[in-house]
């Protein structure tokens, strides 16, 4: 302000309206620099880079939430002095995401991969053979992350098939819910008997990816295979016809089972499906549904004179990265150590799936829980005895098994015969491995 | 033909063909209209109803038990605050530097005299044929080496030179008289004063809808996205929704509705906003030559 007038405003009373006056665009500034304030607060692109490990995971739902804890519990315990910044990746990406990074050049410190994708990644990966080691582990799922010798990944879990069962359908029609249907026999006579005197479905089983599973293990039982050790296609078979035919009259011969995946689910969550094939993710779905269920072998093949059940493992791995240093590498190994071994009990307890850890199957914690008496007891007496597959590793691992669940899934719904079934996912699996 | 009408209501009503025609033409409309809103509707529904009535065996359309379950249990198991402030950033940031890089792009590419320019606008065009797909991994490694993985500007550089917005704007551009140029530069006027003064207010319209389609696109693009943003706290609505849906192939459907309906009223709401200008845009092209 000019001196001269200065001089003209003294001795006069203030001028509130002056100093009080805002303008329109001062108070569009202003609102605008307290609205991006309040955006920056709540935003995650403001900020400095994360330290710590970044490890990658695939869990969504109650296994997210798990998993969650168990990160959250290093982070917090103050004991371990690691910092682990975990990300949820959704599922159907998490291969392509995962794959681009290393490409890139950025790929995380860790991440969660299944045993089956090894031979994907198997030229990426930090070896741990001397750091963790085979020995605290479930033999059979150990060696589902070792490659010539080299320990490439470490087992977190195996989530095998199981048959869950609707105790309150069983008792409903005169079964004891307390003899659980787990060899072929059992089973027919449940569907039989459910099917004769309720209107509920009989039973259900998954499509997709895991339909192709449900054949693998059925065709295992059978003494067959769904490929060969050359990739060849084994499905046009004795045992895969078998188990193809049986696939389809479970749906259209003896009408047990919808022939649309999505009406099972649905009314299984309604508690209107006797029997139901899922894997160890399933017992959170059943305890939302809110029935009493129980859940046996899934040894519903007739024939099958070396019953199985098939799990792949949720598998943690170390990327090869030039940026990581060697503390860094230290850590995301000790990470695992931790997510594998000292924290993997709650995996079993909390997200339901079979530890992998020796000591965690053997622990208190989770040999005492409701879990264990439910589910994990009977999927634990499976791959300890024996009756327990993986699947095999090798390239192209989703279109194959896509030439094989596309096929099937068309089978259900009625639109192609069992023989054009097998025909199409035999050439299907052929020009994948051809390709 | 008129017909006798009875009742007090009714009186004084003559049913002509022409009114009878205008009747049934807007119950076809109108019936055409709500056969579209009817999934909408059920996702909206499904949304608020109870995990029995969700998993009935007779389709509900209108929840007759409501629960806000579904919206509790994303608020309580996800970042979808932050989650929707980060689309919002990422949706607005991308239209304002699409919209100034493109118009730029198309005004040097119609009013500007440069070697070349033909040749650049082929490309432009003829990358509309090669898929995205294509480019992921390349991309991906430049955006890598220039160190944009986890920034903003990873995702929205990439968008920049936008063909769409370019091909868009160039069609717009030679709609302009040049004469207005030309005047204002006799006037005095910068070529930077005359785009920034003349040229960008005449197109209003059709910014506004070519920032409509470009906030609506990075709103739900997702692939790309994902690859940058490597922190939970980074994601968008899409990404983060998806991360909560499938486990293991098991899913929700009180979920997926609730994260659909999340997902898409603020982009209604922006839409009707910006209608108006969606519309004016379309009658200046259909109506200028």
């Amino acid at each position: 302000m000019p001196p001269d007038e200065i001089g003209e405003r003294i001795g006069l009373p203030p001028d509130t309206t002056d100093r009080c006056r805002v303008s329109r665009r001062g108070l569009l500034q202003a609102g605008g620099a307290a609205g991006l304030a309040g955006l920056a607060g709540c935003t995650g692109y403001v900020g400095s880079a994360q330290e710590g490990i970044e490890y990658w995971t695939l869990f969504g739902g109650g296994d997210g939430a798990t998993m969650e804890s168990m990160v959250d519990g290093i982070n917090e315990s103050g004991e371990y002095d690691l910092q682990v910044n975990r990300q949820r990746v959704p599922w159907d990406e998490h291969y392509s995401r995962l794959y681009t990074s290393m490409v890139g050049g950025n790929p995380p410190d860790v991440a969660v991969m299944h045993s089956r994708m090894m031979m994907v990644y198997q030229d990426s990966l930090v070896p741990v053979t001397d750091e963790i080691g085979t020995d605290p582990y479930l033999e059979e799922l150990a060696q589902g992350g070792v490659v010539d010798g080299e320990q490439l990944a470490v087992p977190l879990d195996t989530h095998p098939f199981g048959l869950y069962y609707n105790k309150e359908i069983f008792e409903e029609v005169g079964l004891d819910p307390e003899e659980p249907p787990n060899t072929p026999e059992r089973f027919a006579e449940a569907a039989r008997t459910i099917a004769e005197n309720t209107d509920y479905w009989a039973f259900d089983y998954p499509g997709g990816v895991n339909g192709a599973e449900t054949m693998r293990m059925m065709v295992h039982g059978l003494g067959g295979q769904l490929i060969t050790e050359e990739y060849e296609p084994a499905i046009d078979t004795e045992s895969g016809r078998a188990v193809v035919q049986e696939m389809y009259d479970w749906v259209h011969e003896h009408e047990w089972a919808p022939t649309d995946p999505d009406t099972g689910w649905n009314a299984w969550n309604r508690g209107e499906v006797g029997m139901k094939i899922e894997g160890t993710w399933h017992i959170s779905v059943v305890r939302e549904a809110g029935f009493e269920f129980g859940m046996a072998e899934p040894f519903v093949m007739p024939g099958a004179d070396d019953p199985v059940t098939v799990g792949d493992s949720h598998m943690l791995i170390i990327p090869e990265s030039e940026e990581r240093g060697q503390e860094g590498l230290e850590d995301a190994i000790e990470f695992i150590r931790l997510l594998t071994q000292e924290f993997n009990a709650r995996w079993g307890y909390d997200a339901g799936h079979l530890p992998a850890s020796q000591a965690a199957i053997e622990s208190d914690q989770l040999r005492d829980s409701d879990t264990w008496d439910k589910t994990l007891e009977t999927f634990y007496g499976m791959v300890d005895s024996g009756q327990y597959i993986r699947p095999p590793a090798t390239p192209n691992v989703q279109e194959y098994m896509e030439a094989i669940y596309q096929p099937l899934d068309d089978m259900r719904t009625g639109n192609i015969t069992p023989e054009e079934a097998i025909e199409t996912a035999t050439t299907g699996v052929r020009r994948t491995f051809d390709q | 033909m008129s017909t006798d009408t009875r009742g007090g209501l009714l009186d004084g009503v003559s049913l002509t063909n022409t009114r009878l025609r205008t009747i049934a033409l807007y119950v076809g409309l109108y019936g055409t209209a709500a056969l579209f809103l009817i999934p909408y509707w059920y996702m909206f529904a499904t949304s608020f109803m109870t995990r029995e009535l969700v998993y009935s065996e007779t389709p509900y359309l209108i929840p007759w038990e409501v629960t806000t379950y579904w919206y509790q249990y994303l608020i309580d198991n996800s970042l979808i605050g932050m989650w929707t402030v980060n689309t919002l950033i990422l949706a607005g940031i991308t239209t304002l530097f699409v919209i100034v890089v493109d118009a730029m792009i198309a005004y040097s590419l119609t009013r500007l005299e440069w070697p070349g320019r033909r040749v650049i606008f082929g490309v432009i065009v003829a990358s509309f044929m090669v898929p995205g797909i294509i480019n992921l991994v390349p991309v991906y490694i430049i955006a890598s080496e220039l160190g944009l993985v986890n920034s903003v500007w990873g995702v929205v550089l990439p968008s920049a030179a936008n063909p769409l917005g370019v091909f868009m704007l160039v069609q717009f551009f030679k709609d302009i008289p040049e004469e207005l140029e030309e005047a204002a530069r006799l006037d005095g006027f910068s070529r930077l004063r005359v785009f920034s003064h003349i040229v960008l207010p005449l197109m209003r319209s059709p910014l506004a809808a070519l920032g409509l389609f470009i906030f609506i696109w990075t709103w739900n693009s997702f692939v790309w996205p994902l690859l940058i943003f490597q922190r939970e706290t980074m994601y968008t609505l899409p990404i983060g929704l998806v991360t909560l849906q499938d486990n293991l192939g098991v899913t929700e459907p009180g979920v997926i509705m609730t994260s659909a309906v999340i997902a898409s009223v603020p982009l209604l709401l922006v839409f009707l906003v910006m209608q108006k200008q969606l519309v004016q845009a379309v009658e200046m092209q259909g109506t200028t030559k």
